[in-house]
């Protein structure tokens, strides 16, 4: 295998574990998965205002200390079963750097056990290879979705 | 024995001091907001920063009616029901935008209004020599509209009081600071869709007492002895104010707010006030939020929430003001999601029945007292004309 394609491959599976952490809620793993240096952003596009809107732009260790900081009521409010399913429809690799882009759909899943489709978007991620492994940069999840049922400062 | 107080029997108190959790479930009740008090009063509907330029356009609902508001050539903001005056028809179908040519044209017969709303144009007109169908004399049907500090402000009701006489002297002063010095500007907008009844949400706002719910203010807040004097001011028609207050951001680690703050506000300083019925106002020293809300139900209600900061923002503190509006506010802010659950969790009690009354009894000097939500309902029930402690009491011709 050319280590092109080993790369393409490995960063495909990447991306995908980034959802998988979430949906297991193991956020020390993913974050683990951004460089010291790496950042979070949420971005929306609304038809009312002319700019896109920031919803959420954190470094890695901003993110990690909002989580650790989240109230009682945060976590109970988050405590819904979450399950991401994730297209990934570009790798490009360019020496030690790399950018995936990717789109997304988040399902919610209650007590009851009825699932709801909670978000779709994108993510754009920007990768540096680190050693052997590949770590995020940045992850910019753009939301297509503007209306969400559930309010959560943890990433989506 | 039952309980003097258990949320079933009707509270020993007097009747100002509770609430029949009716008002919150009841379709007839529902119906009577939406007559005396959503389509009768001055609702906001966006901020001036939001249509800037001649021909810009917002669709906005309001008491289940879709309006669109127009900045006409002359800079003058118009609104109109989005209905066209031939058959009917939505005439404006993108939520926002700048008409082509300044025209709106209707898609079904192609029947077309200028920015002022009168109708420059009926197709094939021959059809209509012998009626008095003219373009002269047709228009789409027009609603009254008033700004105040770059804030929109349209009512259904062609009877009601101007906007300066609805808010009055002290309700205007208050909402100076921060809206009435410079030019803002929205940088943030989203909706949220809460399963509960809209005044629930309004409640959130119109008292001090449940800041104990969030982790923010019991932190930042609350926990502070000189913020035990904060007040709570009540206007007329159900206005409310809630004195200017220092927060302690360092208590919970977020950045301090002393510079670069809204015009008028102190350093880390935090301001509310309420407009009857749904126009929720805050700022946060260095941000404004804007709350307005669309009874979608009983039970639903949309939420729309605007981040505020000044037109003339550098990128750097515009960068600022929107990190310090996420952090409490926004979807992905503290407290919102902690209101919006609040709420929720509260509205499964009073739809299944298992929760007849409220209390709103609470006296106190300081900024748990209750009397601002006393003062939201005796509004309530001058428009609506029911008691709301007792959905069984007579009616009264509400004044709405
Ligand atoms: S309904 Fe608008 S032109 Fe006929
Ligand atoms: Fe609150």
């Amino acid at each position: 295998m050319s280590e092109d394609i080993a790369d393409q491959l490995e960063l495909n599976r990447l991306v995908h574990a980034t959802a998988r952490y979430l949906d297991d809620r193991d956020f020390q793993a993913y974050l683990e998965l951004y460089r010291e240096e790496g950042s979070y952003t949420i971005v929306t596009k609304a038809p009312e205002l002319p700019e896109p809107m920031v919803w959420m732009q954190r470094s890695r260790a901003e993110l990690s200390e909002r989580i650790d900081a989240m109230s009682e009521q945060e976590w109970e409010i988050a405590e819904v079963e979450q399950t991401r399913v994730v297209s990934v429809d570009l790798v490009e690799v360019n020496g030690g750097e790399a950018n995936t882009s990717s789109s997304f759909a988040l399902y919610h899943t209650g007590e009851e056990g009825l699932t709801s489709c909670y978000a779709v978007g994108r993510y754009d991620d920007c990768w540096e290879k680190a050693t052997d492994s590949w770590k995020l940069l940045s992850r910019r999840v753009e939301l297509k979705t503007r209306q969400l049922s559930m309010l959560s400062p943890l990433p989506i | 024995m039952p309980a003097e107080l258990d949320s079933r029997t009707r509270p020993q108190l007097p009747p100002t001091h509770y609430l029949d959790n009716r008002i919150y479930t009841d379709p007839a009740v529902f119906e009577a907001e939406k007559d005396s008090i959503l389509a009768r009063t001055w609702r906001f509907v966006c901020h001036a920063s939001e249509i800037p330029g001649p021909y810009d356009y917002r669709l906005v609902q309001v008491a289940g009616h879709e309006l669109v508001l127009v900045r006409g050539k002359d800079g003058e903001v118009r609104a109109f029901y989005n209905s066209c005056a031939h058959r009917g028809a939505r005439v404006v179908r993108n939520t926002a935008g700048t008409l082509e040519q300044g025209r709106m044209t209707c898609f079904y017969h192609l029947w077309s209004y200028d920015d002022e709303g009168r109708c420059t144009g009926i197709s094939r007109p021959a059809g209509y020599r012998d009626t008095s169908v003219r373009k002269e004399d047709t228009s789409l049907r027009p609603v009254r509209v008033e700004t105040l500090f770059g804030l929109v402000f349209v009512c259904l009701d062609d009877t009601a009081c101007p906007l300066h006489e609805f808010l009055g002297e002290a309700v205007i002063e208050a909402m100076r600071t921060p809206f009435g010095i410079a030019d803002l500007e929205v940088f943030h907008l989203h909706r949220t869709e809460i399963q509960a009844n809209w005044k629930l949400f309004v409640e959130t706002n119109y008292e001090g007492y449940h800041e104990l719910l969030h982790l923010l203010n019991r932190t930042t807040g609350v926990a502070q002895q000189e913020y035990q004097e904060r007040q709570w001011t009540n206007h007329q028609r159900g206005h409310v104010s809630f004195d200017h207050a220092r927060i302690s951001y360092g208590n919970l680690n977020y950045e301090q707010r002393e510079a670069n703050m809204m015009p008028g506000m102190k350093p880390n300083g935090h301001v509310v006030i309420n407009l009857f019925p749904d126009m929720l106002l805050n700022c946060r020293s260095t941000v404004a939020r804007i709350d307005s809300l669309m009874p979608l139900s009983p039970t639903r209600t949309l939420l729309e929430c605007r981040g505020l900061g000044l037109a003339d923002d550098t990128d750097t503190v515009r960068a600022m003001r929107v990190r310090h509006h996420n952090q409490v506010w926004g979807p992905t802010g503290i407290n919102l999601a902690e209101d919006m659950w609040a709420v929720q969790a509260q509205m499964r009690n009073m739809e299944n029945g298992s929760s007849r009354y409220s209390v709103i009894a609470r006296e106190e000097e300081g900024p748990m007292d209750d009397s601002s939500l006393r003062n939201f309902y005796a509004e309530w029930s001058r428009l609506t004309g029911y008691k709301p402690h007792d959905l069984n009491a007579e009616q009264t011709s509400g004044q709405g």
